[in-house]
């Protein structure tokens, strides 16, 4: 149609040399973290010096905390400031069990694990509600309360007096002058960083991620934000409580004044100074904020938690990012790949996927009904009394102007947003009040107007989200396709892309999401003419070859025109006209619209 | 009024823009296209001081004002109306539009004569002006944000793709309205997709492809230019 303004570019040559980069040095840092924590765990034996060996062990207990609190507060996006809290849980109720009621090590420290994961949903109750900040202040009100709490309590707690225990079968050397708690506090951390590492590289890991980032798209991928944030809080106080009851053999003793506020900063403290969600950055954080002050200007110990703030302010003045953090911006400025022309595009997959796949017309059978839909803000009706016919494995457009309700109602569709009067059915089932997540699993997808790229993964986990949002297994195309797509785009960094080729990533996500029925939400806005031909190819491959149903808003009425089987026109919410694009094209109640355009 | 010579910035070690120049005279519209990841964008972020150039000037009025602060530029009378429509969401639509006259203070007539003008152009705006702006559908905050850019009265607009989620059928209203504005004394630079539909309205055109100046021309001979390759082929 517009060839005659199109840029020609050749074909693209998927060959092409890049330089090979890497997108995040997470795996390095690993392994970097476990040599350092095997420093801080076998070095003082080895050197024989036992109290080093006492410091260091609760170094390492609190470098495992930190951990626990780098997961929570950055891939799953909960700012707990009340970690301290949590571990002091464990440790108190696993002291009480074991100490006071003379229960045995082993179930002492399940009760004090089981208390932990309490205080986490105790935690995640109010991050259902509220986010951010706001979190962290009811949080960290909490861990306030703790010490407050554990003398009050007397009658269970000892009170201000503490608990003393000894558990000589855990202390007493067996292998190489080393106490099996010795063994697992070096080990503990360890497996703490680990745990980190793969849970960030699972399907478990991008859904808190996305949830955290956008409840929106979460939700339109079929995940429950707050599921997400409750198996983050669970996640996150299984492991702080491990530490909590390592913590008990290891000094033996525990009070109300162990657990006070600043045993939570300095784990918040210590994830922000080493670099907010970078898997070495609570190990450097430990080391500078409480190693620092506690071991090497020990004769200010009464200042400690002046020098807690100090070295915060002075390391993120000079470190924005964290230490590890800084670090690593440098090296991904230098390794970074992805960007230009060639960036992200669809024309090379989509010849493959093409091949041998035979041709077939929309059905009859109707895929989303939407019956006398009304949705109102307010006073502004949005939707007014729409009714809508959309056949499986059709491509329907809806067009309007700014703010005549199209994107209104694709968010009633995904349900984002519920229809004050009416109802709609998708595939047969009635799903006016459904939840977003429900009508995802029900195997539809969509993009949004301002796409939802994150800039922290890599362009494939970007696309790997539609992979993960599928309700069933991944076809052989789906799969050869993510391979593809896995080798060419595994390192490159999503947010050099250009706006275009961000609403091609997400519209690529519903392709590998496999959704049955699609809405593209202004898909085209922002593309080249060479990148509209190509979208076109796509949206008449998912229909024809596919047979997916195809929900079009866009402005591009040519685009519109080229690829729609049925247009439904809306104005002020209302439908004015629908039908096959020559009959509508002919109403006189859309000439308007296309002024500017070469179609009329 | 706005001269670019030979500019090379990017993110990171590789550069996106390689040697670009370009000038952009008072009174004239210059219209950018190129594919998605050419560098358009870049080049638009990098003259209103959001990317640090590497190396090359950026002469406005015959100022360098290269590797110079955003608020800076903007002081000078550089204005760029960002794609994505960037407006202020918790401020009414009014209040938006006296945003823009931040640069202008106390000329409190020609405010109001601007203000009026833009909602000749946009109704929908006079209409909406006491709700939020995040109330307002992606294709009216774009309109917005041109409005804010219109107040204050800049030297130099700078478009990132001012066709982005807006109606077709707004395009050439808007166009005329760019093209109005031009003729007053600003010069304004384009960056769209929308070639076919923009260049009437443009003065010159320049196609940037992998980060450099493909090739410039007059507006009116653009499509003519970008079916010869085709044909040689």
């Amino acid at each position: 149609m517009q060839t005659a303004t199109s840029i020609q570019t050749g074909p693209v040559s998927m060959a092409e040399t890049k330089p090979k980069g890497r997108f995040n040095s997470d795996l390095t840092q690993v392994w970097i973290g476990v040599a350092l924590i095997a420093i801080t765990g076998f070095g003082p034996v080895i050197a024989g010096n036992s109290y080093w060996i006492h410091t260091f062990q609760l170094v390492n207990i609190y470098i495992a905390a930190a951990i626990f609190q780098n997961m929570l507060f950055v891939d799953a996006g909960q700012k707990s400031f009340g970690q301290g809290a949590i571990l002091g849980l464990a440790a108190y109720v696993a002291a009480i069990l074991y100490g006071l009621h003379g229960w045995s090590f082993g179930g002492a420290s399940m009760g004090g694990i089981v208390a932990a994961i309490l205080g986490g949903l105790l935690f995640a109750l109010p991050a259902l509600r509220v986010q951010g900040f706001h979190l962290g202040f009811v949080t960290m009100s909490a861990a306030i309360v703790f010490p407050q709490l554990l003398v009050t309590l007397d009658k269970w707690t000892n009170g201000i007096n503490g608990i003393s225990v000894t558990v000589p079968a855990l202390t007493n050397p067996v292998v190489f002058g080393m106490s099996p708690l010795a063994i697992a506090v070096a080990v503990f951390p360890m497996i703490a960083l680990a745990s980190h590492y793969l849970i960030r590289r699972s399907k478990l890991g991008r859904s808190m991620f996305v949830a955290a980032l956008s409840p929106e798209a979460a939700r339109s991928l079929g995940i429950k934000p707050g599921v997400m944030r409750f198996t983050a809080f669970v996640i996150a106080s299984i492991g702080t409580g491990i530490c909590g009851i390592l913590y008990l053999p290891t000094v033996a003793f525990v009070s109300p004044q162990g657990f006070n506020i600043e045993l939570s900063f300095v784990f918040f403290f210590a994830v922000v100074v080493g670099g907010r969600g970078q898997m070495l950055g609570p190990i450097i954080g430990i080391w500078i904020v409480y190693i620092l002050p506690n071991i090497l200007l020990a004769g200010f110990v009464e200042y400690r938690l002046l020098m807690y703030g100090c070295l915060t302010l002075l390391a993120v003045m000079a470190f924005p990012d964290g230490i590890v953090g800084s670090v690593e911006r440098l090296r991904a400025k230098r390794k970074q790949t992805g960007g230009g022309e060639q960036a992200f595009r669809i024309d090379g997959f989509l010849a493959d996927l093409q091949a041998g796949k035979t041709v077939r017309e929309p059905s009859e059978e109707i895929a989303v009904e939407v019956r006398n839909g009304t949705k109102k803000f307010g006073e502004v009706v949005a939707v007014s009394a729409v009714d809508l016919k959309v056949r499986k494995g059709e491509v329907h457009g809806l067009i309007g102007a700014n703010g005549s309700g199209k994107t209104s109602l694709l968010n009633v569709l995904s349900g984002l947003s519920r229809l004050n009067t009416g109802s709609f059915m998708i595939n047969g089932v009635d799903a006016t009040n459904m939840a977003a997540d429900r009508i995802a699993n029900m195997s539809l997808g969509r993009t949004f107007q301002a796409p939802r790229i994150f800039s922290q993964l890599s362009l494939w986990d970007n696309l790997k989200i539609g992979m993960d949002a599928r309700v069933g297994p991944a076809s052989a195309d789906v799969t050869a396709l993510a391979k593809a797509m896995e080798e060419s785009f595994g390192q490159d960094s999503a947010n050099l892309l250009s706006h275009g080729q961000r609403r091609l990533v997400e519209v690529m996500r519903t392709v590998l999401k496999e959704a049955t029925i699609v809405l593209f939400d202004e898909p085209a806005a922002g593309l080249s003419q060479s990148e509209r031909t190509n979208f076109a190819n796509l949206v008449k491959f998912l229909s024809r070859q596919m047979g997916k149903t195809v929900i079009l808003v866009e402005h591009d009425l040519d685009l519109v025109w080229g690829i729609a089987d049925t247009i439904t026109v809306l104005e002020q919410g209302r439908v004015v006209s629908s039908g096959k694009p020559d009959v509508v094209a002919k109403d006189p109640a859309v000439q308007h619209m296309f002024v500017g355009s070469r179609h009329a | 009024m706005l001269e670019v010579k030979n500019l090379v910035a990017g993110y990171g070690t590789i550069p996106v823009l390689r040697e670009v120049s370009l000038t952009a005279k008072a009174g004239e519209i210059l219209l950018i296209g190129g594919e998605n990841g050419a560098g358009k964008s870049t080049l638009m972020r990098a003259i209103a001081g959001f990317n640090k150039p590497d190396s090359g000037e950026i002469l406005l009025d015959g100022k360098a004002i290269g590797g110079q602060a955003p608020e800076k530029i903007a002081q000078s009378g550089l204005r760029l109306v960002l794609d994505g429509h960037r407006v202020f969401p918790e401020l009414s639509v009014f209040d938006n539009l006296r945003m823009g006259a931040a640069a202008r203070r106390g000329d409190r007539a020609g405010f109001n004569n601007a203000v009026e003008e833009i909602y000749s152009v946009f109704p929908i705006l006079k209409e909406k002006q006491k709700l939020y702006a995040r109330d307002l559908s992606g294709g009216q905050q774009q309109m917005l944000a041109l409005g804010q850019a219109f107040i204050a009265q800049p030297k130099v607009l700078l478009c990132d793709e001012p066709s982005m989620g807006l109606a077709q059928a707004l395009l050439p209203p808007i166009l005329a309205f760019l093209r109005r504005w031009a003729q007053t004394g600003t010069a304004v630079v384009i960056v769209e997709q929308h070639l076919a539909v923009t260049a009437p309205y443009a003065d010159r055109a320049m196609i940037i492809e992998r980060g450099q100046v493909k090739f410039s021309c007059l507006a009116s001979e653009l499509d003519e230019k970008l079916n010869a390759p085709v044909a040689a082929e």
